[in-house]
């Protein structure tokens, strides 16, 4: 992206504080399964089209007389206000979950990995739940529920008189769009998600609860953008002048659950909003959902022993655990009494990228060679035990666009047994041949955070290249985590002083197939950092953008996967691990496994069940 | 008296001055590190121009002379800036975190005295034998195993050994008065486990007293007049035996928040101990910042008390 | 402490016996210490275990500590994502075996094999600081003791200050503003090291400046630097070799503190297996266990030893 724009350029600047969560959710692999639940979590295949959602059917336990009231707790990373809490202006995953139960979205996701959604303001012509209207593939009619209001507290009473209670109207959707589309705007270059809009040719506000919204050219994945983590809609009132809403008064929505109180790195807690418009929208489940008081997401202790002892002693009410040695150990001591979950796997995903542009990697056989010596299986069985999948380009988790496990194993670098020989022979043989055995050593740029990277990875990745192509990897570890890797990607996009032509670390996960490679490796891509630009690769992207089969997507985003796994190469990407977690009986359909954050809304089906025998010492 | 505290706090003085002097110098030679940090936060223009914008911001681009009168200023109006964070002031977080670590620090000492206070006594008493042999080993044991070593095989044997989990989960941590019962379950492993440490140096220290009042003129005096050997004991030897545990006391605030920082993060306690090493990890420079000062200072103050305590109880130290 | 000035008796132990028949003094000596200090002698047995892992570590270790053992995975499934992912199987957190007699850590690797590596960082990061600040500590002391005046002012309440840190704490910050390096640990542990090093060094200089040998010394015409190198320095040799012992103790455990944070530099350290091993001290208990014995062995090695030598050397003295 060596040509683009100023915004773009600060974009990719922003890129290191969502990197950091990046790394510290993995950690947590647990602590994102630790609020999930459901047993169907593994093998979400392609069940309903990304491009025409569906609203899904959910197989709930219906709530009880006894079973409304009470607060769900549990350990996370929600409590990390790392960014702004403005919802349009940050990517930072804990910033997601907040927003994800405070504020409304037109849709919202039911499962991310086959893309299944409900309407959330989103209504049907007779003002109940229903999905946008889709005339054509140019034209979205978005309807508003009439029963949607702000957030009414007598605190938001005195800070915004005019927003408590009011209704949510078209004219708010509007804004929340065009704010992020405001190049005017100081905070611009934060709105992430413009390239989700910019492919807007009007909207048009019918009446106070119809937008009509006109697109230049198809889009497929623009239901999808609804429902994503940043398309939560806000009210101006609580925009500032500086274009922002920084501040904890200011997270105002018309979500389930309304923000009680941030201690950062230490609790955030909700409360129920009573005048919630979902909450008669699944009888099955009960009338006046969400049926908690609220919850709180205690900050994580990143430590098995206390989650053991807490949830043991009943202090939380679900827990992931960080080794499956522990967790396998606990589910056996606690058997039946609590409830098994396996989380989808987390997406965000450990990876390598190279720069192109200049440097060792300019050829791509030395980018090969790297690729294919680095055993995926050691460094998965190191970081995760045997929680962990093989990653290509889109992460595993998101099995409804990255290829699969068969095809991957059939390729350099994941291979095992004498094909792995066979391929570290021929990459030793690639790398002689692009370098002339001239290079001795590569710099590369670690992610200091989480501690195995540096500690396990690292060490181990040098071995693996130090033994097949007798390289040494000279390494520059960011003991703060991921502020070297965010300033050596800016130098590389923006072809400045302080670039770095490797690295190692923890990169985001996504939804959507176009969020996982459009940005990425799109010669205009906003987080092209490897100096990338193929003409053939950027037909492709363009073409999945206008593909609404969802199966043909699909296909094409196969072709790009390969594409970059075979011929391009310039990211390596290694694993993702996956999550197990247990819950106490009592804890009644909790959140489903997620894949990242930013989906926590689900927390309104949720129920604490009195009557349920492990009730007993729950304090 | 008066003299000696006079002098002893006027000397306090260039004391305290150089505490600050050396955290602004700590904090303030090589800021381009935290500066860079900063920058990634900071929104706006490319790199250095962010740069730029955050050495204005913490006024690192001007002489250090400059900034160095401004920390002064600042630092005497108690104003520590803000945690980025948090966004709250560091002297407000400070405050509502400064309680479970004081808790903590206290419950400590006192059993560390309770328990070496006999110990040492019986040691000296019992000096060359046996039991003498076994303490003193066990005090230099005490001396040599990091804390959180004790406090992770503390942990294993309670909640294997003994089904016993204390409340883990910060928002669980009750003050003292509001709750004592969740108050001290928390405090009573990390309690056990920092006390070894400071209760060997005490018995160390009061046991070699002892030893050398014992063989003081006064003291066979007394036992030639016939007084019981408790009394000897109690009244006499361990009086003065004493004196140089409670300086020695002073010192060990520095252990003991050594400890606490681990202790708290082991223990999930809420303390300042917890807060650091969190803000560490988040790059809050202006807390751990903040957090660095105020020990120090706290430390400064102890000592002085110290001192002033010991000049009370030795009539001689003032004289000297 | 006092007390043991009586009960050693001769407090350098064979100084006569030297200038007789040094090899059979030698003997003497080591076995009249073994005899008289026993846990002396332990903690010289515990230094010379520590010593011998860090120098001889690539033979006393059985393996490359960084080497990662496995086997064939007999559940390999590769259709089923959530069964074991991989044809080979990493030999994690095992037990202690006759392979591995410390087991194996999360990554793989034999723990025994890291502990030993282990000993070098632990040695390094202490016998380089204490070095730097006995230097350090001892020429400021000798020059406060010797000059006195507005320079031991200044320099008490310098110390004074520093003193005010807690060394963990002086740690953390550096670990903030500065890339953590081993060399960034040494010199700050080293600094703070200097304060107790200088005061002790000021004590015995008062007391030795007393002697009538410096007197003597300046009568003679000595010059100053002369004289404190040359005649009070000798002297006061022992409470300093005391001090170093026993202050490597405590560096061993600050920089183990710090890697139990996860703050320490990279690189094998006892801090940080024991960090990895608290991690799962439920479930497997044995890398928790080794690494804190290690350092514990280490630390009391230098304790023991640090004692007994005071109470040879010097027992009067106080640290």
């Amino acid at each position: 992206m060596r040509e683009t724009g100023y915004w773009q350029r600060l974009q990719a600047n922003r890129m290191t504080r969502r990197r950091l969560l990046a790394g510290a959710a993995a950690v947590g692999a647990g602590a994102v399964v630790a609020a999930a639940c459901g047993d169907d979590g593994g093998d979400g295949g392609a069940k309903t089209p990304a491009a025409k959602g569906t609203p899904t059917p959910r197989p709930k336990q219906q709530v009880t007389a006894n079973g409304r009231g009470g607060r769900v707790r549990y350990f996370g990373f929600d409590a990390l206000p790392l960014d702004t809490r403005d919802p349009h202006q940050t990517q930072f995953g804990p910033m997601y979950a907040m927003h994800s139960v405070v504020f409304a979205k037109i849709l919202a996701f039911d499962d991310e990995v086959s893309q299944t959604m409900s309407p959330d303001l989103s209504a049907s012509p007779d003002g109940g739940p229903g999905m946008p209207e889709q005339p054509d593939d140019l034209t979205y009619i978005i309807r508003i529920r009439p029963n949607a209001k702000w957030h009414d507290t007598p605190a938001i009473r005195s800070d915004f008189p005019t927003l408590a209670g009011r209704a949510v109207t078209a004219e708010d959707v509007k804004y929340s769009i065009e704010r992020q589309l405001n190049t005017n705007s100081p905070r611009s270059a934060l709105y992430y998600r413009r390239g989700h809009y910019d492919n807007i040719a009007s909207m048009e506000v019918v009446d106070s609860t119809t937008l009509k919204i006109t697109m230049k050219s198809p889009l497929s994945p623009f239901l999808a953008f609804l429902a994503d983590p940043n398309g939560g809609i806000v009210a101006p009132e609580t925009v500032d002048a500086n274009d922002e809403m920084n501040e904890d008064k200011r997270m105002v929505g018309a979500g389930p659950f309304m923000l009680e109180k941030m201690e950062p790195v230490s609790v955030v807690s909700f409360v129920r909003n009573p005048a919630w418009h979902g909450a008669d929208d699944f009888p099955e489940v009960g009338t006046g959902r969400p049926f908690l008081d609220g919850y709180e997401a205690i900050w994580t202790p990143s430590n098995d022993q206390v989650n053991e002892q807490a949830f043991k002693s009943k202090q939380i009410d679900s827990v992931g655990f960080d080794d499956e040695n522990n967790f396998n150990r606990v589910r056996e001591e606690l058997g039946d009494q609590v409830n098994y979950t396996r989380g989808v796997g987390t997406s965000g995903a450990v990876n390598s990228r190279t720069f192109i542009g200049d440097g060792v990697f300019k050829d791509v056989r030395a980018r090969k060679a790297v690729h294919w010596v680095i055993d995926r299986h050691i460094m998965g069985q190191q970081l995760f035990g045997t929680r962990w999948n093989l990653n290509g380009v889109v992460a595993w988790p998101n099995t409804l666009w990255a290829l699969p496990q068969t095809e991957l194993r059939s390729r350099p670098g994941y291979r095992t047994g004498a094909e792995r020989d066979a391929d570290i022979t021929e990459a030793k043989q690639l790398w002689d041949a692009a370098t002339g055995g001239a290079v001795k050593s590569i710099d590369v740029v670690v992610a200091g955070i989480p501690g195995y990277i540096p500690d396990t990875m690292l060490p181990s990745v040098k071995k693996m290249l130090e033994d097949a192509l007798g390289v040494t990897l000279n390494e520059n570890v960011d003991p703060a985590g991921y502020t070297k890797l965010g300033e050596c990607f800016l130098a590389n996009s923006t072809g400045g002083a302080g670039g770095c032509v490797f690295s190692l670390g923890y990169d985001n996960g996504w939804v959507d197939l176009d969020d996982w490679v459009y940005p990425y490796y799109h010669t205009d891509g906003t987080k092209n950092s490897f100096g990338l630009s193929d003409a053939d690769l950027d037909a492709l992207l363009e073409q999945q953008r206008a593909e609404f089969d969802n199966e043909k997507r699909r296909e094409i985003g196969f072709d790009i996967q390969k594409m970059l796994l075979d011929e391009l190469v310039v990211r390596m990407d290694y694993i993702s691990a996956w999550g197990e977690g247990l819950q106490w009986p009592y804890f009644k359909n909790p959140p489903p496994p997620r894949t990242w954050f930013g989906y926590n809304h689900s927390f309104a089906d949720t129920w604490l069940d009195k009557d349920d025998p492990s009730w007993a010492g729950r304090a | 008296m008066y003299q000696y505290v006079i002098r002893r706090i006027l000397l306090a003085i260039p004391t305290l001055f150089l505490v600050i002097t050396l955290t602004f110098l700590a904090t303030h030679i090589r800021p381009d590190y935290a500066e860079q940090a900063i920058a990634q936060g900071v929104q706006g223009g490319d790199r250095n121009k962010a740069l730029e914008q955050v050495r204005k911001t913490l006024g690192t681009d001007r002489p250090l002379i400059v900034q160095y009168g401004d920390y002064l200023t600042d630092v005497i109006r108690g104003d520590f800036g803000k945690s980025f964070l948090t966004k709250r002031s560091v002297m407000y977080e400070i405050r509502h975190r400064l309680a479970p670590s004081v808790e903590l620090g206290i419950l400590q000492i006192a059993l560390a005295l309770v328990i070496s206070i006999p110990i040492g006594v019986i040691s000296a008493v019992r000096q060359d034998t046996w039991v003498d042999y076994l303490l003193r080993f066990v005090a230099i044991l005490g001396l040599a195993v990091p804390v959180f070593y004790l406090a992770t095989l503390f942990s294993l044997f309670a909640f294997k050994g003994m089904q016993f989990s204390p409340p883990l989960i910060t928002t669980a941590y009750r003050d003292l008065w509001e709750d004592p019962t969740v108050n001290l379950k928390m405090m009573l492993l990390p309690t056990l486990a920092g006390t070894l440490a400071i209760g060997a140096v005490i018995m160390r220290l009061l046991r070699s007293q002892m030893l050398e009042v014992l063989r003081q003129d006064y003291v066979r005096t007394a036992a030639a007049k016939g007084l019981a050997g408790y009394t000897i004991i109690v009244r006499h030897v361990m009086k003065n035996a004493m004196i140089p545990v409670i300086t020695v006391l002073g010192l060990l605030v520095a252990t003991l928040f050594s400890g606490q920082v681990i202790l708290e993060q082991m223990f999930s306690i809420p303390g300042i101990g917890l807060y650091l090493v969190t803000s560490l990890r988040q790059n809050d420079f202006p807390v751990v910042q903040g957090v660095v000062l105020l020990v120090g200072l706290l430390l400064v103050a102890t000592n002085l008390v110290v001192d002033l305590a010991y000049a009370w109880l030795d009539p001689r130290i003032r004289y000297s | 402490m006092a007390e043991q000035a009586l009960e050693t008796g001769p407090v350098a132990i064979g100084a006569e016996a030297w200038t007789l028949r040094p090899r059979a003094a030698v003997l003497t000596t080591v076995r009249r210490f073994i005899i008289r200090k026993p846990l002396g002698a332990m903690g010289m047995l515990f230094i010379f275990i520590a010593v011998a892992a860090a120098v001889g570590a690539p033979v006393i270790a059985r393996y490359d500590p960084w080497e990662v053992f496995h086997s064939v995975n007999p559940d390999y499934n590769p259709d089923d994502p959530f069964s074991a992912p991989s044809p080979t199987k990493l030999s994690r957190l095992e037990a202690p075996s006759a392979d591995h007699w410390f087991g194996t850590d999360t990554a793989g690797r034999d723990t025994y094999s890291r502990l030993v590596w282990g000993a070098r960082r632990s040695l390094k990061i202490g016998i380089l600081a204490l070095l730097l600040s006995t230097a350090a500590g001892t020429a400021l002391g000798v020059m406060s003791a010797y000059f006195g005046g507005w320079f031991d002012t200044v320099m008490q309440r310098v110390m004074d200050a520093i003193q005010a840190f807690p060394a963990l704490l002086i740690l953390l910050l550096l670990v903030t503003l500065t890339k953590p390096s081993e060399s960034s640990m040494i010199f700050a542990l080293g600094f703070i090291g200097i304060t107790q090093v200088s005061r002790i060094v000021r004590g015995s200089v008062l007391a030795q400046r007393a002697m009538p040998y410096v007197e003597a010394g300046r009568v003679v015409g000595c010059s100053d630097w002369r004289l404190m190198g040359l005649h009070i320095l000798p002297n006061i040799a022992a409470p300093i070799i005391v001090i170093f012992t026993i202050g490597i103790g405590s560096v061993i455990i600050a920089e183990a503190s710090l890697s139990f944070l996860g703050l320490a530099p990279p690189g094998i350290s006892w801090g940080a297996t024991l960090n990895e091993g608290q991690r799962f001290v439920y479930s497997s208990p044995w890398q928790a266990v080794f690494s804190g014995a290690a350092i514990t062995m280490s630390v009391l090695g230098f304790n023991l030893a640090g004692d007994a030598l005071r109470d040879v050397l010097d027992p009067r003295l106080r640290v």
